[in-house]
């Protein structure tokens, strides 16, 4: 059993969902999304879902792992995969907007505010980033060779 | 009185079958020859509780190809004299190379049950297999056995005689990919036209037994009327090359699902390994592919934006310069109203249906799509679909023209009609440019939210008619889910681009033959009798709005939508063509956005009741047209177009009762 995995998978397991049930909650109760916007978390129940998932993967790997279960460090790669994923998504959706905003006056704002750029999916990405150069590069060059 | 059921026992040879035989039978058993040949037949009794047991021991065997003696005295006896159970008794120490097998028996279509024998000598090797795990890889139940001591044989029996007793069962085969499956669905019409042969053979093991060179079966179409279409059809194959491939297919899933059943008899995960084992969860494959296909919305929006933004630029342009620059004045407007109204809005919603195409293209050819039809499976069963029911229900994000011609893999006609019956609710291309456009201007923040949850909303009403037409009109038992596993692959941009052509074309011909018809249809309405004002109420398309308009008001529809929605049974792209002319966004210059917008008929309550109308009403000309084609029957065509009518309407009247509590009312 790796420890340092197990925190590392404990940790994400705890934090995504957090973040996640926040997003959630400010989509849901009225008037909780300026607050929620100051500390850069937006009100977004899907997005919470999807953090809520994450979450989820890493909080099996975390268990599978203490487990020391056959293939249980499948749930660290494929969160960290997810995390990249999700995060990449975002950033190209923000991009399009901007450039929507830019080249044709669409909505999206003339400007980026921190807001949303600074956002649990993508900042909690740059764990999975560093989690994946420490451990997953195995995991992911054998993905981009197949 | 005691029940009486009939096990025969399967596997290859040396697996420890005769010594779990002669525990299970002891002196009860009866030893002979098998009719015509000289290979030894036993048989004996056991009881358990109230049941009385026959057990046959099947000879030893690899495969169930008809190359030796040993394999045809086994497949005959479980094609003529189905017993009630099949146990195939697999040797754990050597567990990869006894999955040939079980992928031939689940073929079979009888019930099975795998006994991991010689599990005491496989723990102490380090090899641990998962019982639960097989069960829910292969639908087969699996119990750890141990002959030579009588370990686990009574465990064995209880789940023999629960599987014989269990009514309907779900079963798992082997997916040969789609060029083979359409052979396989080409000779399964074919051989369906012998009652005789059906009535003997299961035919869809037949048809795959004729793909893979089986003389024996091909001796048995000599005779049958059906041999001619037979021997058409398999001309056409290349058989050598058909079987290598079919036999692939079949190592290939044992591979994929080794790891998962029993992680360590292999000696490392690979990265399509370790993926699976997550991608493929219980709990977590069905919340995964969610959020992967709501990813796949998000990035669709994102990435058109943009090039959707350009067209209607270049549109408005080109309106401009129409009705500056050109003479009579109809012209212009037949031209600004007509074409680039009606024709022209529509292209503007190509780049989201080609993006979409493609990341949907991605998905499939990465290999993902295949597992994804895998964990919905589990959730298909469970509400009386079979599993192949997925992939024309996954077309149907598409087109559901194909996707309801995809049915025809499917076997059963109760399975195809139910898939058929639910294929017009999942949310084809031709909706979303309505879904872009209304969502965008009345949830700018949240566009891409309510777009997924119209997706969700279309299948979830697909899985409540499927259960609601299982349970009453179409009772029955799904077929076997197709199982593919190809591995994980990074896909070619060439393949996934002529995937997203091909269907983008199809909706690109839509656009310009059909749209374009309905459009100077709509403009000639909306501009006689001659003298009134376009679009204008008094205009043939405002008296016929206003006709139909007392139906729809309490769902808040306008006579505008209302004509729309009248010209959207044509195709449902056509709603936003319509409301392109109706509100004059080539005359007038403003974008159809602003237009709706402004309307002060129309709030975000009204539009999300419009949406979930457009979601589920009356498929469009074409998918009705294909829906009498593919069932024959006016009847269920007639029944498909007023079940989706009354849905919507239903499902649009609670939106505008419900809605208001969530979205700040009208």
């Amino acid at each position: 059993m790796s420890t340092r995995k197990l925190v590392f998978s404990l940790g994400m397991g705890i934090v995504y969902p957090i973040l996640g049930i926040v997003q959630i909650l400010g989509g849901i109760v009225p008037g909780l999304a300026v607050s929620l916007n100051v500390l850069f978390i937006p009100a977004d129940i899907i997005q919470g879902f999807v953090l809520c998932l994450i979450g989820a993967v890493f909080l099996y790997g975390a268990a599978e792992i203490h487990q020391n279960r056959p293939g249980a460090e499948a749930f660290l790669y494929v969160g960290m995969l997810l995390s990249l994923i999700f995060c990449v998504i975002t950033l190209i959706d923000l991009g399009a907007q901007g450039a929507n905003a830019v080249l044709f006056g669409g909505d999206g704002g003339s400007s980026w505010p921190l807001t949303q750029v600074i956002i649990p999916i993508i900042y909690m990405a740059v764990p999975s980033v560093i989690g994946s150069y420490a451990w997953g590069r195995k995991f992911f060059s054998d993905l981009t060779e197949a | 009185m005691k029940n009486r059921i009939r096990i025969a026992l399967a596997g290859n040879p040396n697996v420890g079958k005769s010594t779990i035989f002669n525990t299970l039978t002891g002196s009860r058993q009866h030893v002979g020859n098998w009719p015509g040949v000289t290979v030894e037949k036993k048989s004996g009794f056991a009881t358990v509780g109230n049941t009385e047991i026959e057990i046959v021991d099947l000879p030893g065997t690899y495969s169930l190809t008809a190359y030796s003696v040993d394999e045809v005295v086994a497949r005959d006896y479980i094609i003529e004299e189905r017993p009630d159970v099949v146990i195939h008794i697999v040797d754990a120490t050597n567990f990869e190379r006894n999955l040939y097998l079980t992928t031939q028996l689940m073929e079979l279509g009888v019930p099975l049950v795998m006994a991991l024998n010689m599990s005491d000598e496989a723990e102490k090797k380090g090899v641990t297999i998962n019982p639960s795990r097989v069960k829910e890889y292969f639908e087969i139940p699996a119990v750890k056995t141990v002959g030579s001591r009588g370990e686990g044989l009574n465990e064995l029996l209880r789940t023999a005689i629960a599987e014989a007793g269990t009514s309907p069962h779900h079963e798992h085969s082997i997916g040969y990919g789609n060029e083979i499956e359409q052979h396989i669905a080409n000779l399964i019409i074919a051989l369906k036209t012998d009652p005789v042969l059906t009535a003997h053979y299961p035919p869809r093991w037949m048809a795959i037994r004729l793909l893979e060179g089986d003389e024996k079966i091909s001796d048995e179409i000599r005779s049958s009327p059906a041999f001619d279409a037979i021997t058409r059809e398999l001309a056409k194959i290349d058989l050598t090359l058909t079987e290598a491939a079919m036999a692939d297919r079949r190592y290939e899933l044992i591979a994929a699902f080794m790891p998962q059943v029993c992680p360590t008899c292999v000696r490392g995960m690979s990265a399509s390994d370790l993926i699976d084992h997550v991608a493929t969860n219980r709990y977590l494959g069905i919340p995964i592919f969610l959020a992967l296909m709501w990813g796949a919305f998000q990035l669709t929006f994102a990435f058109a934006a943009p090039f959707t933004s350009a067209i209607n630029f270049a549109m408005n342009a080109l309106g401009s310069a129409v009705t500056a620059g050109i003479r009579p004045e109809w012209l212009a407007s037949f031209i600004n109203n007509g074409i680039i109204g009606g024709v022209g809005t529509v292209l503007g919603f190509v780049p989201n249906i080609f993006i979409l195409f493609l990341i949907l293209a991605i998905l499939e050819d990465s290999g993902y799509l295949a597992r994804a039809a895998f964990v919905m499976d589990r959730l298909m069963y469970s509400i009386g679909l079979p599993g192949k029911s997925f992939i024309p229900m996954l077309i149907g994000f598409g087109c559901n023209v194909p996707a309801i011609m995809a049915t025809r893999t499917i076997e059963d006609r109760k399975d195809r009609l139910i898939t058929i019956l639910i294929n017009p609710f999942m949310s084809c291309g031709a909706r979303l440019p309505v879904y872009v456009l209304f969502a965008g201007v009345f949830f700018p923040h949240s566009a891409g939210t309510v777009i997924f949850f119209l997706y969700v909303l279309g299948i979830v009403i697909a899985i409540l008619s499927a259960k609601l037409f299982r349970l009453t009109i179409l009772p029955g038992k799904p077929a076997p889910f197709l199982m593919e596993m190809p591995p994980y692959r990074f896909p070619t941009g060439r393949t996934s681009l002529v995937h997203m052509w091909d269907r983008g074309s199809m909706y690109l011909q839509k656009a310009g033959l059909v749209i374009f018809g309905i459009a100077i249809i709509v403009w000639g309405l909306a501009s006689l009798p001659l003298g009134v004002a376009y679009g204008s109420e008094g205009s043939y398309v405002g008296i016929l709005g206003h006709v139909i308009q007392p139906v729809v008001a309490p769902l808040g529809f306008n006579w505008k939508i209302t004509v729309a929605l009248i010209f959207g049974f044509m195709a449902k792209e056509v709603v936003i063509g319509s409301l392109g002319v109706l509100y004059g966004v080539g005359e007038n210059h403003v974008a159809l956005g602003s237009a709706l917008h402004a309307d002060p008929t129309l709030s975000a309550v009204t539009a999300l009741a419009l949406l979930v109308f457009v979601l589920i009403y009356v498929p469009c000309m074409s998918s009705v047209a294909v829906i009498k084609k593919e069932t024959g029957s006016w009847k269920w065509t007639v029944f498909s177009v007023l079940y989706g009518l009354v849905i919507a309407y239903l499902a649009a009247l609670a939106v505008v009762h419900i809605a208001p509590f969530f979205i700040g009312g009208a």
